[in-house]
């Protein structure tokens, strides 16, 4: 049972159903306070934090209450504060996590880039389900991990440190000083496990390997094949990725043949051949694109897609060197289904993007 | 039969019945199918009428398809006679003096499916016209538009004229494709050149709007300066004129969709002495002609190299948001064709001179003076569609250039110029004040002064009279000068006048303004009121969205009898459609917050309908199906709430028509690009619309909905009075588009299409 303290500043009627939801598969027990004025709030988190696993915190906290308090901070002010007593070693280093509603979300969270460093992870408060809850004890789990292992990188990621790109973890390599817990576990979720890169997803893993998911009732056992491949370090309970490095190298490994160069059926004959395996289905490329050398997905239908026949997706921030763009297809952007989820091309891609849907018209 | 009783057949046909053709062939394809080491590929006759279903989808469209194919032919002028036409089994005559067809040309372009001529030849023969036709869509819209095909052609080299009859019945499924012939024989020739095609047993009902579109699908073709009988000889591309005929009588051409619609008619002449005169008239602005004379310094002096000129031009005025003289739906279309088409073209002796008058040439300079901005009065190229006539047969006042491209630049063609300017000009000016005259829509006021103007001059006039005081002692004041100044003056106190007047007019115009922009402030006001109410209480609502949610989760796990466990789900769901709706409440009032018009993506405005729609659909058992043909379905710029206006005012119809049925319902929403424009189309399978009601739907109050019950509210009311087809109209025809009743999509009982011009990527 993971103990997590709530701060929300909605009435009762609104803020019990969801704190019932948050507890109603029994592995959370919830504590709500309404945010009190600064200083005292402060005072009693120093006090009691030590207590919970994990910190829930509404974005907005400002509103009036039902008593007539109104405090005048935001849940950003609350988390820098709780970060920097850890920092500074005063209280326990926890999860701090956000959530809200979709409006907020968009008025202030996505426009004001400073504070994200700030919360590790965000949920809508009407999206709760199981997997919300499953997510919120990883974060939790994580978070008590790293703090045990005292900045034991290779005990956390459950990987040679000396085979993960230097870049990623350079500044927690210097000998001069000491990382609080919370900046590895960010570097760890947002810089590692969350993005493209190093690790994929399963259906990359998919892309990569030229199975058609939904066409393949044996692509389960292809993936258990790449089980010693899977991230096994920490937050992987609920993010389930492959080191994307090891893939390519298995595949060479079990197939003889180097997986970059062929295409998407000769990779799965490549597969069934090794594993002997019948029923998987090389992927076929969206409607308008016509290669299968897959090596991403369309961000929005969840294709396999070649990245040279893709268009770079303006994300939030530019990925690091370690990391590689998302994508959409072509169809997806004049089929206007990306434009439908508020995706958009990456300024680079844009003139080309541009070019190609124009020729559609001639 | 064996393969030895087909081959015995056929050597006895082949020997005592030669010419029986279709039975030789019959019998060698049989033969051909004994043939064990190879096997051939057959079509199946039926393709012929699925190719024409599918390739030419509307009978307009395909009215459209062999205007254009007569156009390709280098016809000059085509006729279309409709008999018998409102309703199916009519007879269609198109009638073109193209270059016709050999029997050759007959046999390896129309009668081979598929064939290329097109994309060998991408230009016409003579005219060098760049071809309009689709590749090989003419036979199919024959089929499309009529049972029985009849072509008539002849070409200016034969004596003789082909004639072949297509029975498109006899094209029916699981028959042999190449079994299948078609009667052709040599008559006498009909005409000098041309074609004619003869559908008899048209499928559709054709209606004055249903002509009038397809004349407008190809109205970008039409060239239709106005030709004189003398000005027939020309070598060089005479024109495409297009005639619509009903039981005999002429509805459509290019007079009636043209120039009927042109502000004014002007016709000008310079005599054989050199004296130039022009006269002009105006049904719109009620103007009678009369007679103004033109000259080269003065209106009396004559021209001096110039004599026996002749010139007539349409002039148009184009909407703008001071002045409205075209109707809005013809409005695109003849500006559109003015950029090609407009200005004046010159004929030498029956000859047209280019480049005078061809697209982007400006040889009178009216272009330019619309940019130098002296004349405020629209007289670009664009707002005329003239010619002027030259007659010189011995050469005397006119020299073509050795390299044939235009004429030497000598006197007569500089004051030639000078003329066709002038006339022009002058005539502009004139309408000009009568148009202000009239008081039309706000426009500028050129004629008369502002009182600030007439105060300038005023004190010009005032500050001339001290100098000329100044200048000499009182006494000395020459009669001359006392004349002046006592001229002067009253010429000042007239000007005073005149001034205080305008003031006056001026101050009440301004009140005037005042009170309109007030009220309209005030509307907006409380417009603006009822939006944020309507956003606040969407805002709110989304604060109760997840308490909703969860505390239905909670207590339907509670619940345990059957009846509650219903009740619950049912709960769960009605709760999750509010939330749907207020989503698309929240897109609604998102997309009123930037005013901005931009171009709309048909399929953006279907995808946010269907998804607030979709809980609805649900509820009431409709299912929504849509297709989208091509990509880049941009309109013009238009505002997104317009478009949740159309759908919805269009869904609610096709509701209530679903409802009357009592069928289980379907709409089907079609986007694409077709004839240059966007379209958009949406169907139903309700009880469709008669008829005779096709064209009075978009009329405001028309309802075919029984009358609302005493006892219904005020939502139902508004929703039953017949406006929500006006209110498309209005929007559609706000931008140029059109919207019709269209003939439904098969399996639909009521199609309405919406044609709007698409995005111009300029």
């Amino acid at each position: 049972m993971k103990k997590i303290l709530y701060l929300d500043d909605e009435k009762d009627d609104l803020v019990l159903p969801i704190k019932r939801k948050l507890e109603s598969t029994g592995k959370l027990d919830i504590k709500w306070n309404k945010p009190d004025f600064y200083e005292s709030e402060v005072g009693n988190l120093l006090d009691s934090l030590s207590h919970y696993d994990g910190l829930l915190l509404d974005l907005q906290l400002n509103g009036p209450q039902e008593d007539g308090k109104q405090v005048k901070y935001q849940a950003p002010t609350i988390a820098q504060t709780i970060r920097t007593y850890a920092t500074e070693g005063k209280i326990k280093d926890i999860p701090i996590i956000l959530c809200s509603t979709e409006a907020r979300i968009k008025e202030t969270y996505d426009k004001d880039f400073t504070s994200h460093n700030l919360f590790d992870w965000t949920f809508l408060k009407r999206d709760i389900n199981e997997e919300t809850i499953e997510k919120i004890i990883c974060m939790c789990n994580g978070y008590s991990l790293i703090v045990d292992k005292k900045g034991d990188l290779e005990g956390i990621l459950h990987r040679k440190i000396s085979e993960i790109d230097e870049r990623v973890f350079s500044r927690f390599m210097s000998k001069k000083s000491t990382h609080p817990s919370h900046e590895l576990a960010r570097v760890i979720f947002k810089d590692l496990v969350q993005p493209i890169g190093l690790l994929v997803d399963e259906n990359i893993l998919a892309a990569r390997l030229g199975i058609d998911i939904a066409k393949s009732s044996d692509a389960q056992k292809v993936f258990e094949t790449f089980n010693d491949q899977k991230y096994k370090g920490v937050f992987s309970e609920c993010w389930p990725r492959w080191w994307s490095d090891l893939i390519v190298e298995t595949f060479e490994k079990i197939t003889g043949k180097p997986l970059a160069v062929l295409n998407a059926q000769e990779r799965v004959d490549a597969i069934k051949q090794s594993l002997k395996l019948n029923n998987i289905a090389s992927a076929s490329p969206e409607e308008l694109n016509s290669s299968t050398d897959f090596w991403t997905i369309c961000q929005v239908s969840k294709r396999p897609l070649d990245p040279f026949e893709g268009y770079r997706i303006n994300m939030r921030e530019e990925p690091k060197p370690w990391q590689e763009y998302s994508y959409a297809s072509l169809i997806s952007f004049v089929g206007r289904k990306a434009q439908k989820e508020g995706i958009e091309v990456h300024p680079l891609d844009e003139e080309r993007l541009k070019q190609d849907s124009e020729s559609l018209s001639k | 039969m064996t393969e030895v009783e087909v081959r015995k057949l056929l050597q006895d046909t082949l020997q005592k019945e030669p010419n029986n053709y279709n039975r030789i062939l019959e019998l060698s394809s049989l033969l051909s199918s004994f043939d064990n080491q190879n096997i051939r590929f057959s079509v199946d006759a039926g393709v012929i009428n699925r190719l024409g279903r599918e390739l030419v989808g509307r009978h307009e469209t395909a009215v459209a398809e062999l205007v254009k194919n007569a156009y390709d032919a280098d016809a000059t002028k085509v006729d279309l006679y409709f008999d018998n036409c409102f309703t199916p089994g009519g007879k269609l005559t198109i009638e073109d003096d193209g270059h016709g067809m050999t029997r050759d040309q007959l046999v390896k372009g129309f009668m081979t499916i598929s064939s290329s001529d097109k994309i060998h030849n991408p230009r016409s023969p003579k005219f060098n016209r760049v071809r309009a036709g689709q590749k090989g869509i003419g036979r199919f819209a024959t089929q499309r538009i009529g049972e029985v095909l009849t072509i008539i052609t002849q070409t200016k080299e034969s004596n003789m004229a082909l004639k072949l009859v297509v029975d498109w019945n006899q094209y029916e499924m699981d028959s042999n494709l190449i079994l299948i012939s078609n009667q052709v024989e040599e008559i006498q020739k009909q005409k000098d050149t041309g074609t004619i095609l003869i559908i008899e047993k048209v499928r559709d009902g054709w209606s004055d709007a249903m002509l009038k579109r397809s004349f407008r699908y190809v109205s970008e073709l039409l060239q239709p300066y106005p030709l004189s009988e003398r000005l027939s000889k020309s070598e060089n591309d005479s024109g495409f004129l297009v005639s619509i005929f009903r039981n005999g009588e002429l509805i459509i051409d290019d007079q009636s969709e043209f120039f009927q619609h042109a502000l004014a008619d002007i016709e000008a002449y310079v005599d054989e002495n050199g004296q130039g005169y022009y006269g002009f008239s105006s049904d719109k602005l009620n103007i009678a002609e009369e007679v103004y004379l033109i000259g080269k310094s003065e209106r009396e002096t004559p021209f001096e190299s110039l004599k026996n000129i002749h010139l007539k031009a349409h002039y148009f005025i184009y909407n703008s948001n001071k002045s409205s003289y075209l109707p809005k739906s013809v409005n695109s279309y003849i500006l559109g064709n003015a950029r090609k088409n407009g200005g004046i073209k010159l004929y030498r002796n029956g000859f047209r001179v280019p480049p005078y008058g061809q697209k982007d040439d400006d040889w009178i300079g009216l272009d330019a003076s619309v940019r130098r901005n002296s004349l405020i009065t629209p007289h670009g190229n664009i707002n005329f569609f003239g010619f002027v006539e030259v007659v010189d047969p011995k050469g005397e006042m006119f020299q073509e250039q050795s390299s044939r491209e235009g004429l030497l630049i000598n006197q007569s063609l500089r004051e030639l110029q000078d003329f066709v300017y002038k006339a022009l000009t002058d005539m502009t000016i004139k309408i000009s004040h009568i148009r202000e005259r009239k008081g039309t829509a706000g426009q500028k006021e050129w004629e008369k002064k502002s009182s600030k103007e007439l105060l300038r001059d005023v004190k010009k006039d005032v500050s001339e009279l001290i100098e000329t005081a100044d200048s000499q002692t009182f006494d000395s004041v020459s009669k001359d000068n006392e004349g002046n100044i006592s001229v002067k003056l009253k010429s000042v106190d007239q000007k005073l006048t005149e001034y205080q007047e305008t003031q006056q007019e001026e101050q009440l115009q301004a009140e005037r303004d005042k009170q309109e922009l007030l009220r309209e402030i005030q509307l907006l006001r409380i417009l603006a009121g009822l939006g944020l109410t309507i956003g606040e209480f969407v805002h709110e609502i989304g604060h109760y969205e997840p308490a909703f949610k969860y505390d239905t989760e909670f207590l339907l796990s509670l619940i345990e009898s059957e009846d509650g466990q219903k009740a619950g789900q049912r709960l769960r769901k009605n709760l999750e459609s509010l939330t749907v709706y207020t989503s698309y409440f929240k897109e609604a009032i998102s997309n009123n917050i930037n005013r901005e018009l931009e171009p709309i993506e048909i399929r953006d405005v279907v995808f946010d309908f269907e998804n607030a729609i979709t809980p609805d659909l649900l509820r009431i058992g409709i299912e929504l199906k849509y297709e989208f043909k091509g990509y880049n379905l941009f309109t013009c710029p238009m505002h997104k709430s317009e478009w949740s206006s159309i759908l919805f005012n269009l869904y609610t119809n096709s509701k209530k028509a679903i409802s009357r049925t009592g069928r289980k319902g379907v709409i089907y929403i079609q986007g694409g690009i077709e004839n240059g424009k966007v379209f958009f189309s949406f169907s139903d399978n309700g009880i469709g619309i008669p008829e005779k009601d096709r064209e009075h739907v978009f009329e405001a109050f028309f309802t075919t909905s029984p009358p609302t019950g005493k006892s219904s509210n005020e939502i139902e009311e508004l929703t039953g009075t017949g406006l929500g087809l006006k209110i498309i109209k209005d929007i559609v025809e706000g931008y140029g588009g059109d919207v019709l009743v269209d003939n439904p999509s098969h399996g639909y009982n009521t199609t309405i299409r919406i044609e709007l011009p698409k995005l111009n990527e300029k």
